[in-house]
């Protein structure tokens, strides 16, 4: 009877799992939300990507091939000016959905009375949801109230870092050099910053009329990187000092020094151009572009993208080669770069939207396996064929005519890559970034604790305090590396620092540290 | 008595009354431009005036429009953001910077378009006239922006004309739109070259309306063109002059009578000349608006505010007493 009952008990343990197992939802069931309900309905959208190519849903393969697929069609409005949203908000003038990055903006959106928080809509509308969503995911996007209001596009977690397949962005900041000048230097040894410090001037005494090195405002922190200033997706974000506190970035002198002296040095001795200290990617690609520079520091991605470009002018001998290492100081590798995986950009549904039942219903298709890689890959067999495992694009399409990489609102970080490897395939001439994200990748150093940690709030105290140091950092930083003398770049160092103290940067450290002690005791339980 | 009296000051009251109706209707067509132009002042110059209370409080624009009401006082009674301001690490090169570029811009500026209205003035030649006007003018419609792009494609050391040429010589190339010692110089000459031709047409306007027969007077007693100019077109224009001078001072912080000192400063300056650069406009937009910091960029705009108000004042008063001129 005994051996009966137990039997019986094993049996039907069996047929409950075999059940669970038949009724766990998968990306395929037809109980997904959004499969309910594809009746055409259209709504409004904000979003902030300026460099996209269509300010027009329906157009494009992508948008049309998603309405086919949902239903959904979307009024779109791209900002025009960086305090369009702050405005739409304080005059309750939000539209529906809102695709937004930036931390500010991100900031403004996740407010219960302005935004519904995802959560609450996943239980009314889309339960199933839940066992689609990854942990970790909405750990990241939970704010302070409990709720989260998205989940971030690009995240990089664990998993996905301990991948030894998959590199780190293809924005990475890397060195280019001119290959033919190089060879007329003899392709020299580069290994340290005094290696390129030699090699700069080697350019300059052979090609006097070229612009020798070019490091731009925006994706020009290569050389600060090999000092130790690490690379911050914000410019708000906390690196870790030896204290194990967290503090902020631009805040530590022993390391920002060297840099700036570094930095002054190539200037005084005209190795760094001052005007390329301004420039945005736009600039500074003009001007590698018009064929005269030697080296310029620039994101993994652009190095192929503009040695296609120049290839394709007549009687261009330019070609530019990155760096697959970073390089040390006195023979130290000094390199700090910590990534958190906070991800890119978030998709908020608005307390304006009278359908958000919907929405969440579309971000379950755009979570999909499916809909990750047809809104960055395009449609397949149309906008790119699969080689080797990886994406090939269709070049007889434009990007306006795909629409890849705009409606990305549930965007995941190894399926944008693949397609930047998937480029790298069809020419290998243009196939640097391949080999960059993962030359790159042992340099980085992985703290979930650390991306957690929330941007200083506008309009309060520690957001004013960040407001005045950011402005500093902005203002004196090229100054400094500037300066006519050595002397002047010393005395720039000093009042930087002592501007940047009487401005509490203490209390902004503080601040960081505060928040970082918490995350690690509440992730250690 | 008394009761006939009211009564009779009703009934004249009331007669007033029909007048004043019967009168506006007369002119009903008239009075509705006025009363229009009326309705737009009050709605975008008076009631966003009601916005202001917010540089006197922690205002957030998750708040929304209520918050302009409901936000609480901001520390200090209300002053925070005006100390935050004065505390700044950047008021004193923000001040600098507005009051010595706005100075510089009156100084120059102001007079060039009085010098070529009076020599506009002394052409002969109809047509030509007409020409170098309309020509002298144009520029006033071009936006900043692509006043930007023609400084940026003559004065950039990649390829700027400017230093190709210096290049050609021998000379080394010049930074002239990183270099803060350029700023000044090429923000007043821009800004010069841009209203110069719109500014002379007041004062083209006003030469005309002078007496021809003072001319013709002057011309029999053996004066010359210069002793005309200096002791019958300028008295003659003296008026328009102050004018003009009271509402250039007005807009000082703005950048005088072009009011570019933001234009400037957003699309010519950059981190390298920030020092330089940076202006009282520009820095609420920067460390105010971008920063999603409504109240601090309120509050400095109100200081500012205060300031145009009492230097319009303040010199309405001195050009009063000097030259019996002012605005009112």
């Amino acid at each position: 009877m005994k051996k009966f009952t137990t039997l019986l008990m094993a049996l039907i343990i069996c047929l409950f799992a075999f059940s669970n197992a038949l009724t766990q939802t998968t990306w395929d069931s037809d109980n997904l939300a959004w499969k309910q309900n594809k009746d055409p309905i259209t709504f409004s959208l904000y979003h902030n990507m300026t460099w996209a190519p269509m300010d027009v849903w329906g157009k494009d393969h992508v948008s049309q091939r998603v309405t086919e697929d949902t239903g959904i069609s979307f009024d779109v409005e791209i900002q025009s000016n960086a305090q369009q949203l702050a405005t739409y908000v304080a005059g309750g003038q939000l539209p529906e959905a809102v695709f937004v990055f930036g931390g500010a903006n991100k900031d403004l959106l996740e407010n219960y009375d302005i935004c519904y928080a995802w959560d609450e809509l996943i239980d009314q509308y889309a339960p199933e949801m839940w066992d689609l969503i990854d942990k970790s995911d909405i750990q990241l996007a939970t704010k302070s109230d409990g709720h989260f209001y998205t989940l971030y596009t690009h995240v990089r977690n664990q998993e996905y870092w301990d991948d030894p397949g998959q590199g780190v962005s293809y924005g990475e900041n890397v060195l280019s050099f001119r290959q033919d000048v190089l060879e007329e230097l003899g392709n020299p040894e580069i290994n340290t910053v005094d290696d390129l410090y030699n090699v700069l001037k080697a350019a300059k005494e052979l090609h006097p009329e070229m612009v020798i090195y070019v490091q731009p405002e925006l994706n020009g922190t290569y050389l600060s990187r090999c000092f130790g200033v690490p690379y911050s997706g914000t410019q708000g974000a906390a690196t870790i000092n030896d204290n194990g506190e967290a503090e902020w970035v631009f805040g530590q002198k022993d390391v920002l020094s060297p840099y700036l002296e570094f930095a002054n040095k190539l200037f005084r001795e005209g190795l760094l151009s001052q005007e390329s200290l301004t420039y945005d990617q736009e600039q500074c690609k003009a001007a590698v572009m018009a064929g005269n520079v030697f080296c310029y520091a620039g994101q993994a991605y652009d190095v192929d993208q503009w040695n296609k470009a120049l290839d394709a002018v007549d009687g261009n001998k330019a070609y530019y080669v990155a760096l697959r290492k970073i390089l040390t100081v006195d023979g130290e590798l000094l390199v700090n770069d910590t990534w958190g995986s906070p991800g890119f950009a978030g998709f908020y549904i608005t307390r304006n939207c009278k359908e958000p039942g919907r929405l969440i219903a579309l971000m379950e298709y755009m979570r999909s396996p499916y809909a990750d890689k047809l809104t960055q890959w395009g449609v397949p067999e149309l906008d790119y064929d699969m080689v080797d495992g990886f994406p090939v694009q269709n070049e007889d399409y434009s990007w306006k005519e795909r629409g890849d990489n705009v409606w990305y609102f549930q965007a995941s970080f190894a399926v944008e890559n693949m397609k930047a490897l998937g480029t790298a395939l069809k020419d290998e001439r243009f196939a640097q970034t391949a080999h960059l994200v993962l030359d790159y990748k042992p340099y980085w150093k992985y703290d979930v604790n650390l991306s957690l940690i929330a941007n200083a709030e506008a309009n309060t105290y520690e957001g004013d305090v960040f407001a005045t140091l950011d402005n500093l950092r902005k203002t004196r930083m090229s100054s400094i590396i500037t300066a006519k003398t050595e002397e002047e770049c010393k005395q720039g160092i000093e009042e930087f620092f002592a501007a940047l103290d009487s401005a509490e940067l203490d209390v902004y450290n503080k601040f960081l540290n505060d928040q970082y002690q918490a995350i690690k005791s509440r992730n250690a339980e | 008595m008394s009761v006939i009296n009211k009564a009779k000051e009703k009934s004249n009251y009331k007669a007033r009354i029909k007048r004043s109706l019967r009168r506006f209707y007369a002119q009903r067509w008239l009075q509705l431009f006025a009363i229009l132009g009326f309705v737009y002042i009050l709605i975008f110059n008076y009631l966003p005036m009601l916005g202001i209370q917010i540089a006197f409080k922690s205002y957030k624009p998750s708040m929304g429009f209520k918050g302009m009401f409901t936000a609480p006082l901001a520390r200090n009674y209300g002053f925070y953001h005006f100390i935050s301001f004065f505390k700044d690490p950047n008021f004193s090169i923000v001040m600098r910077n507005t009051v010595g570029l706005s100075l510089m811009k009156l100084f120059f500026s102001f007079p060039v378009p009085i010098l070529f209205a009076l020599a506009l003035n002394e052409m002969r030649h109809i047509k030509i006239k007409r020409i170098v006007q309309t020509v002298s003018y144009l520029p006033h419609f071009i936006s900043w922006v692509i006043v930007y792009g023609i400084l940026f494609s003559f004065l950039n050391t990649s390829n700027g004309v400017i230093n190709s040429l210096l290049q050609s010589l021998g000379k080394e190339k010049m930074e002239f739109l990183t270099g803060k010692e350029y700023y000044y110089t090429i923000a007043v000459i821009s800004d010069i070259w841009k209203e110069m031709g719109w500014w002379s047409i007041i004062f083209l306007a006003a030469i005309s309306g002078i007496d021809q027969t003072q001319y013709e007077a002057a011309k029999v007693d053996g004066a010359s063109r210069f002793r005309c100019i200096w002791s019958i077109t300028l008295p003659n224009i003296k008026s328009t002059i102050m004018i003009v001078l009271i509402l250039a001072i007005g807009s000082l912080i703005r950048g005088g009578m072009g009011g570019s000192n933001f234009d400037q400063s957003y699309l010519l300056g950059n981190s390298l000349n920030y020092e330089r650069s940076v202006t009282l406009p520009y820095y609420v937009y920067e460390m105010g608006l971008a920063q999603q910091r409504f109240s601090y960029a309120t509050a400095i705009g109100l200081f500012q505010s205060v300031i145009s108000l009492l230097l319009v004042l303040i010199s309405n008063y001195v050009s009063d007493k000097l030259t019996g001129s002012s605005l009112f």
